[in-house]
């Protein structure tokens, strides 16, 4: 009897322990009441849910401090600004160890308990598509996506604009990606940089939405710049897989023209670049992402060298705002480990923020989703503005895919020519 | 006090029948008493593991059979009825059947081979390598599971209030389970499953079907499992390998399972309460909580080695054997 009535005992403490919360609020009190605290001053809450742990981790971590540097620069400053009064900023990062259903599970909390009024939902795209699924459910919040590429988030918002109206993800797509590969390939190729006679590409991607996606979008955009591919090889490993010996005999076998490897962890593409040079390659490699992770090139070496890598979106080393902002973070964070997503999160908190003034609400129903979906927000790296799929626009006008080249230790920008400072060097 | 001993003693079954029916119209009402639907989500969370640990706990527990895979015929479940409801259109609430009866053929394709091994070793590493097999072709079908990426967009069981009529859903779900678990522990079936754990030598020389009953009970396990696992997709409306069919989930049921007490009725359940709700009220801790659930389950493993429940149970009938024992003995 004792046992039984612990499990509903159990059960009771669950459901009446917890924080500060008073029984009896509904969800719409609780939004009422988000921007008043207890002493009476003006706050307003964000949320974030993001991999802390696990594969993802580093990600995460570095969208947490972007995120955190952000809030601690704006609360300094006054706060957010809404209706003419300033309201302190208060943030809550949850961990949803990169696992989509613990996503749901964490925005749902950061909602209910926590009574944020924006919800960034994760760096990862199985993450925040798993969390797309619950925004209708809670119409007053807004949800944003930090560096999300998949496709998916497209086709989903654009077969119902309405049910996803307070969902946005200022990012490229997955296609965006691949049409990048695409016409850099074409024209390196063209400029006889990189010998594509062959026209053989093989993949090596992390099984992740992103991951997949790209190699689809690749193999479409080789179609339209290059006249077609021939794809020998595409494989597909766990995301934080280091262990690409197997991968890299099979494609000495196979031969391709050109390598073009996906990953989000540091240690996988330093693990792969090293065991390339261990091994010996005659293709050109092009990586995705990991090369602008800090360390990449200490911990590679020689081995990176003539290394062409996409994208380029924020140069820390030879563009001075963006090395300012490298400044900002290092001071505050002393071991970060610098990323595009410490950028992409600063920037994230600092568009909430000017949606937020411009709305005069944090309600997304009430106006903060049609108020952030409108915006175009000129930044360090980039303009963002979205488009009708609640993405954002990819383009020289717009948010920029630039691709680099190790040379000398250093990242160049060789590609495309309007934004290019370095011509592309043939690969050892 | 003597009264209550010879209560406890001699009135366990109308104690425990009081007891199920003030638990269920508890957790019946607490909907009505808790307004933030996160409560709910983890109470229901708290219900899934429960069925399902229950249901491991019939195999492991009273049969004596360690299956290691048990995940996979949760995520089968899941997959199956997801896929059949996304793909072809078909309602849930019919999907969810289907998912659970292919659970229970994919527990019978596990169980027949692998069952008729009489070494715990053998059984242990066959069920794990069959729950690893499962989770490798979930990964590797990206076309038709969405593998890592997650397969979403699954159909929901209800509209509205999703989260109230799923709580009170699972509530069903778990009484039907622990009224089954309650039926089998207490039939000849369940005699024959403890015979067999404590000696499966003894038990065959009397004439039990040693491999026949595993068989039975596993499949009757992997269906419950399954139906749960169906309901999980339809709830969650998101799926990935690691997530329904990861050997992570196999710890987490063992855990749940030895801290509440192996081979009792309540013990699973108290054991998926107690660990579901305590990693959730932890969250505040960030960090640390991984290490205080780690540690909450060593000490527990330690010190109340029959589980929480099986240790509880022995200390209230121990002291009330010992108080009559002592009452007659003052009056002889």
């Amino acid at each position: 009897m004792i046992g039984i009535l612990s499990c509903t005992g159990c059960a009771g403490s669950v459901a009446t322990t917890g924080g500060d919360e008073t029984t009896g609020e509904t969800r719409q009190e609780t939004t009422a009441a988000a921007a008043e605290n207890d002493t009476g001053d003006h706050v307003i809450r964000l949320g974030a849910v993001l991999p802390l742990s696990g594969a993802s981790a580093e990600s995460g971590i570095a969208c947490q401090q972007g995120l955190e540097l952000a809030v601690e620069e704006l609360n300094k400053n006054g706060g957010m600004t809404m209706n003419g009064e300033r309201y302190q900023v208060q943030l809550y990062c949850e961990d949803d160890t990169g696992s989509p259903d613990q996503s749901v599970s964490v925005a749902t909390k950061l909602i209910e308990m926590d009574g944020v009024s924006v919800v960034f939902s994760s760096c990862l795209s199985s993450c925040a598509l798993a969390i797309m699924d619950i925004c209708d459910q809670y119409p007053d919040v807004l949800f944003t996506t930090i560096e999300c590429t998949s496709d998916n988030f497209s086709t989903i918002i654009a077969e119902n604009t309405q049910r996803y109206f307070n969902f946005y993800k200022p990012y490229y797509n997955s296609a965006d990606y691949g049409a990048a590969f695409g016409e850099l390939v074409a024209d390196l190729s063209g400029q006889g940089v990189i010998d594509f006679s062959d026209k053989t590409v093989a993949y090596i991607v992390e099984d992740t939405d992103a991951g997949r996606s790209c190699v689809a979008a690749c193999e479409e955009a080789l179609e339209k710049f290059c006249g077609g591919s021939t794809t020998v090889a595409t494989e597909v490993i766990t995301q934080g897989a280091t262990d690409f010996y197997s991968q890299i005999n099979k494609f000495k076998a196979l031969d391709p023209d050109v390598v073009m490897t996906f990953f989000v962890p540091l240690n996988s593409g330093v693990a792969y670049i090293k065991q390339v040079e261990e091994i010996g390659a005659d293709w050109v490699d092009v990586a995705f992402v990991y090369p602008l992770k800090a360390g990449f090139v200490e911990q590679t070496g020689d081995a990176c060298e003539g290394l062409f890598w996409l994208p380029m979106q924020v140069d820390f080393w030879n563009d001075p705002e963006c090395a300012a902002f490298a400044d900002k973070v290092y001071e505050k964070f002393p071991n970060a480990g610098l990323n595009a997503m410490h950028l992409s999160s600063y920037l994230g908190v600092y568009m909430v923020g000017e949606a937020i003034e411009k709305a005069g609400t944090v309600s997304a129903k009430d106006g903060l989703a049609e108020s952030y979906g409108a915006m175009d927000y000129q930044t360090i790296n980039g303009r963002y503005v979205f488009k009708e799929d609640h993405t954002a626009i990819a383009s020289p006008e717009y948010l920029v895919i630039s691709a680099a080249q190790v040379q000398d230790g250093s990242y160049k920008v060789v590609w495309p020519d309007n934004f290019a400072y370095a011509e592309a060097v043939p690969q050892k | 006090m003597d009264r209550l001993s010879r209560i406890i003693l001699y009135h366990r079954k109308q104690i425990a029948l009081a007891s199920s029916i003030l638990s269920v119209a508890i957790l019946a009402a607490l909907p009505f008493m808790v307004t933030k639907i996160y409560y709910i989500h983890v109470l229901i969370l708290c219900m899934i593991y429960s069925c399902i640990t229950s249901a491991w706990n019939l195999i492991a527990g009273y049969a004596g059979v360690f299956s290691f895979g048990f995940q996979a015929l949760f995520g089968t479940g899941a997959y199956v009825s997801a896929l059949l409801s996304i793909h072809l259109g078909w309602s849930p609430w019919i999907t969810m059947w289907i998912g659970a009866l292919a659970s229970m053929c994919i527990g019978a394709l596990v169980a027949v081979p692998s069952l008729k091994l009489k070494q715990l070793p053998y059984i242990c590493i066959a069920t794990l390598c069959m729950g690893e097999i499962i989770r490798l072709i979930a990964s590797n079908f990206p076309q038709i599971t969405r593998g890592e990426s997650g397969l979403s967009q699954i159909p929901k069981l209800f509209d509205g209030n999703i989260k109230v009529k799923s709580y009170y859903l699972m509530l069903l779900i778990l009484i039907l389970t622990m009224a089954l678990v309650i039926k089998i522990v207490g039939s000849p079936m369940g005699i024959s499953l403890k015979a067999m754990r404590d000696s499966q030598e003894a038990s065959e020389s009397l004439g039990i079907d040693i491999s026949g009953t595993k068989i039975r009970i596993y499949m009757i396990g992997a269906f419950i499992a399954g139906f749960v696992g169906a309901f999980y997709a339809h709830y969650m409306n998101i799926l990935t390998p690691t997530s329904v069919l990861g050997t992570a989930l196999m710890t987490q049921y063992v855990a749940m399972s030895l801290i509440g007490g192996m081979g009792t009725i309540v013990g699973p359940v108290l054991g998926s309460f107690t660990i579901t709700a305590s990693l959730e009220l932890l969250r505040k801790l960030e960090d640390q909580r991984l290490i205080i659930y780690a540690l909450l389950i060593i000490v527990t493993i330690i010190f109340l080695r029959n589980g929480i429940w099986g240790t509880l149970k022995d200390v209230v009938i121990s002291s009330a054997e010992k108080n009559i024992r002592n009452k007659k003995q003052g009056s002889l």
